[in-house]
């Protein structure tokens, strides 16, 4: 399996395409990765997601925008919180640095009309919560997990200030449907386990390790998947790329683990990298090539 | 004051007059005779209580309103003046230097309304709207606007303009119809 950059002449299989959590994410990335985005989401008529991707969404950017948000009113400036993030974070943390505020430079005039716009932007950002996922996406999302922290990890303290909650759901506590939808694609599941687990060492990452682990596990009580840290949390990507299973593309940023998963759910991986030189890439079977070329 | 013995009878009658409080509320159900008298009830005696039934649930009274009205009307003003501009930037497809020039008036007359809520802990919404909407025209020419994301401004600053005191609720409906129009609403963060 390889992945070959697209060209403007490509077609795709199908008129609908899946948005993997990472693609949300892409939309606060940038203009050069949001130009690709862009061109790639024009090639189909129809975007999906899951509901179990509003957590993950909630996770990662609505924790981010709490981060700097927070960062900006401490040290009341743009530039203060951007040298912050270049020189005063560890780099174990190089993940904080996401956010560039390109475009408030533009339009702010001082730095402290630049902050308030940068508080403004944030601040919109959080409110807006994990609904962006369903703005991103036409109606209805996958909801096969019925995962309910999607809808209510963002709230409202008393003084008015909006936080994202991390998950902590627990299996004394069923709150949603993961170990039905578990039963449900059982099958599914065990051939994604059986396909990590024929893999070469060289292909297999942390995170495939870890699904087949939980896949195993709950193989055996299904039930462990409602605790979050324990369980789901540690099969997330899986959880949805089962729920994409109704949709022929895949659009993702995690190549090493959706090669795997789309191989397994028969789907058209559309990989688009952090780095513009390699444009959008899609998942091509060589072997299939292969043969087809002898045919020819 | 001199001491009359006598009945009253022949005394002429003289007609009582309630001491006037001010009030700082309207009521309708007869408690305002008698200001500062906790009763366990009404003290009505029915006919204001069926009248009071009758006062229709109305709009906030004025001075309850957060905004006052005359910021209001300023918004609106601008509003109406961005609308004016955008709707030149829609019809003047012929015509790049009337297009650029009416795109230049759209991102002056939000600067200026930008400068009317600029950090007022009031209107945060509306000023994060306003910021959005700011974002949102921060291009070189009006080419790069789409006709469905030119549609999108459009209704979200007609809504604007409809309304102007808007809350958290209404700013996430106005930013999703963005964000389904094909806006890049949040571009300026990455």
């Amino acid at each position: 399996m390889s992945f070959v950059k697209l060209d403007d002449g490509h077609r795709p299989d199908s008129s609908e395409v899946f948005l993997d959590t990472s693609i949300h994410c892409c939309f606060h990335k940038g203009e050069t990765l949001g130009l690709r985005l862009r061109w790639l989401l024009r090639l189909f008529f129809w975007r999906g997601s899951s509901t179990y991707s509003m957590t993950e969404y909630g996770n990662v950017i609505l924790a981010t925008a709490q981060y700097y948000l927070r960062k900006l009113r401490e040290l009341k400036s743009v530039a203060r919180v951007q040298e912050h993030l270049a020189h005063v974070l560890p780099p174990q943390h190089h993940e904080r640095r996401t956010w560039a505020f390109s475009l408030i430079q533009t339009l702010g005039r001082t730095e402290e009309e630049r902050t308030l716009r940068a508080v403004a932007s944030l601040r919109r950002l959080l409110k807006l919560g994990t609904s962006a996922v369903e703005a991103h996406c036409d109606p209805p999302l996958a909801d096969g997990t019925r995962c309910h922290w999607g809808k209510t990890g963002l709230q409202r303290r008393r003084d008015g200030e909006y936080i994202w909650k991390t998950p902590n759901c627990r299996s004394t506590n069923k709150a949603c449907n993961v170990d039905g939808f578990f039963v449900d694609h059982r099958e599914t599941f065990e051939s994604i386990k059986k396909e990590i687990d024929g893999l070469d060492v060289d292909l297999l990452t942390d995170e495939l390790r870890q699904f087949s682990r939980v896949i195993g596990d709950a193989l055996a009580a299904p039930s462990i998947l409602l605790d979050y840290n324990r369980g789901c949390k540690l099969l997330a990507d899986a959880l949805i790329a089962v729920d994409s299973k109704d949709f022929r593309s895949f659009a993702t940023q995690n190549y090493k683990e959706s090669q795997v998963l789309t191989k397994v759910l028969g789907q058209r991986c559309y990989y688009l990298p952090n780095n513009p030189e390699h444009g959008v890439a899609i998942l091509e079977d060589d072997a299939a090539n292969a043969a087809e070329s002898r045919g020819a | 004051m001199k001491w009359e013995d006598g009945t009253g009878g022949d005394v002429a009658f003289q007609r009582q007059v309630t001491a006037q409080v001010p009030l700082e509320y309207e009521s309708v159900s007869g408690d305002r005779w008698a200001p500062g008298i906790e009763t366990l009830g009404c003290r009505c005696t029915g006919e204001a209580k069926r009248r009071s039934a009758t006062v229709a649930p109305t709009k906030p009274s004025v001075s309850a309103r957060r905004v006052p009205d005359r910021a209001l009307r300023r918004r609106r003003l601008y509003l109406k003046a961005c609308l004016d501009d955008l709707e030149r930037v829609r019809n003047a497809v012929d015509d790049p230097i009337l297009r650029g020039n009416s795109l230049a008036d759209v991102k002056n007359h939000l600067q200026q309304l930008w400068e009317l809520v600029e950090g007022d802990p009031q209107s945060e919404a509306f000023e994060e709207m306003v910021n959005v909407l700011q974002i949102a025209f921060c291009i070189e020419s009006a080419e790069i606007l789409t006709p469905r994301q030119l549609e999108g401004l459009w209704s979200v600053l007609v809504e604007m303009h409809h309304d102007p005191e808007i809350d958290d609720e209404a700013a996430n409906d106005l930013t999703r119809e963005l964000m389904r129009s094909g806006v890049d609403v949040f571009r300026e963060i990455g």
